[in-house]
């Protein structure tokens, strides 16, 4: 079995580690890392809920191996608030209702997130466009997207 | 699994030359999904995606040149396209979701030989060119030359592609892709169509017409019979529609978890006459004035 040493930041935190060649990061975030907020679904790349944010970019982490976030930066649902202050997504995704069984929020408030960070005032198809590889099994999509449109009016996409 | 990231050609190819059956990985988006639950069958991994020259968009005299792993995001978003195959964005921006462009990348959509890739009918249209590079030197061919069947390539075991190139298309030749899927995001095509027009403004005769068609045979098939009618006529609604029907000489479609054969045929007349309207559209020439 062959192993991989990698450097990677995930939440600001510096790790290295050494990992198995075949094992994928949505298996190194869960099991190594413990960073369960980040679910996985189908395991091919089809609903999202695996959503992670590399580079400033979504990715699915069931289609990245670990080793190839060697020397990469990783978001992940953890970093963007806490029970105590929630980010402004997370707390749209609230008042709004747009949480029904949970499983796919992580990966949808991450997915908007990386929208509003490239598009701080997307338009309703923007919205649908940019959480079209979210899938929500509760089919909660308009409430979804009326958080995303609050949080983007309010303009404050930020948090800590 | 043995997993391998050269940081340059240089490495890469000195590593090939001592290695047999390699997997090639770019984005993971195709090759991750077919080893789901299998990754261990998976021997020598070769992860491409840190050779950085093989990445970017730009514009050497009338060739564009794209790398091999550019993403479909940075298609997406290039200004250089925009402004010479606008086309190729539409295609682009049809692939996956944002997770899988972000990753995907046009090597890999043009080298695991789908023939519902939806790159390729766009670079096919263009006459597209790819670079092959291995241990022994480089080689060029065509696009359409290079795709054999699904899955299958002219390349050799330890080559890998790193460039397409294409013209520029002329100004007075439009170029639009067309796509059907079962639904909007995440969906491979049940049939895609890339095709050129040029109309002669003054009496609307067609010049010149291509077109290519995806997801209807074992890779991407030109519909040699439907440009044959219509290059040289006056073009009108009638004529296209008849024109369309002519693709069942060209295309071999089979029934698949996506669709059937027999509705194949049906799409790829219709994509035939959207494509048409919508290059018409372009070239601002009115259908509707027409007799």
């Amino acid at each position: 079995m062959g192993l991989v040493d990698i450097k990677v930041k995930v939440n600001g935190e510096e790790y290295k580690l050494q990992v198995a060649a075949n094992l994928r990061l949505v298996d190194l975030l869960r099991d190594k890392l413990g960073l369960i907020g980040t679910k996985e679904g189908c395991g091919e790349g089809e609903c999202g809920a695996c959503t992670v944010i590399i580079d400033g970019e979504t990715a699915n982490s069931c289609l990245v191996l670990a080793a190839q976030v060697d020397g990469s930066e990783i978001t992940t649902i953890e970093a963007l608030g806490n029970e105590d202050k929630l980010h402004p997504l997370q707390q749209s995704f609230i008042d709004n209702g747009a949480v029904q069984c949970g499983f796919c929020t992580p990966g949808m408030i991450l997915s908007a997130k990386n929208l509003l960070d490239h598009n701080p005032q997307p338009s309703e198809e923007e919205i649908k466009r940019g959480l079209s590889g979210n899938i929500c099994r509760c089919t909660g999509y308009t409430k979804i997207i009326k958080a995303v449109q609050d949080v983007a009016q309010r303009g404050d996409n930020h948090g800590n | 699994m043995e997993y391998y990231s050269p940081k340059s050609s240089t490495e890469l190819f000195k590593l090939l030359a001592e290695m047999d059956q390699p997997t090639f990985l770019a984005g993971g988006t195709d090759l991750l999904v077919r080893y789901y639950n299998k990754l261990d069958l998976l021997e020598k991994v070769v992860d491409l995606s840190k050779v950085k020259e093989f990445v970017g968009i730009k514009q050497e005299g009338d060739q564009i040149h794209i790398g091999a792993l550019t993403t479909h995001q940075e298609i997406e978003d290039s200004p250089i396209l925009e402004k010479v195959l606008p086309a190729l964005q539409e295609a682009a921006k049809e692939v996956g979701s944002p997770q899988i462009r972000h990753r995907g990348t046009i090597g890999g959509n043009i080298a695991n030989a789908s023939p519902a890739a939806d790159l390729v009918p766009v670079l096919t249209v263009v006459d597209a060119k790819v670079e092959l590079s291995g241990v022994d030197g480089k080689r060029v061919v065509g696009l359409d030359d290079f795709l054999l069947g699904p899955g299958q390539t002219l390349l050799k075991e330890q080559e890998v592609l790193t460039d397409i190139f294409f013209s520029v298309p002329q100004d007075d030749e439009v170029v639009v892709f067309q796509k059907l899927g079962k639904r909007r995001a995440l969906s491979i095509s049940v049939v895609n169509l890339a095709l050129l027009l040029k109309v002669n403004q003054e009496d609307s005769e067609i010049v010149d017409i291509k077109i290519y068609l995806g997801s209807v045979g074992p890779k991407v098939l030109r519909a040699r019979s439907v440009e044959n009618f219509l290059r040289g006529e006056k073009v009108n609604l009638e004529l296209i529609i008849e024109s369309a029907k002519k693709v069942e000489n060209d295309i071999s479609p089979i029934d698949d978890i996506r669709s059937t054969g027999e509705y194949r045929y049906e799409v790829a007349q219709e994509l035939i006459v959207r494509g048409i309207k919508a290059a018409l559209n372009r070239l601002e020439v009115d259908l509707d004035g027409l007799s």
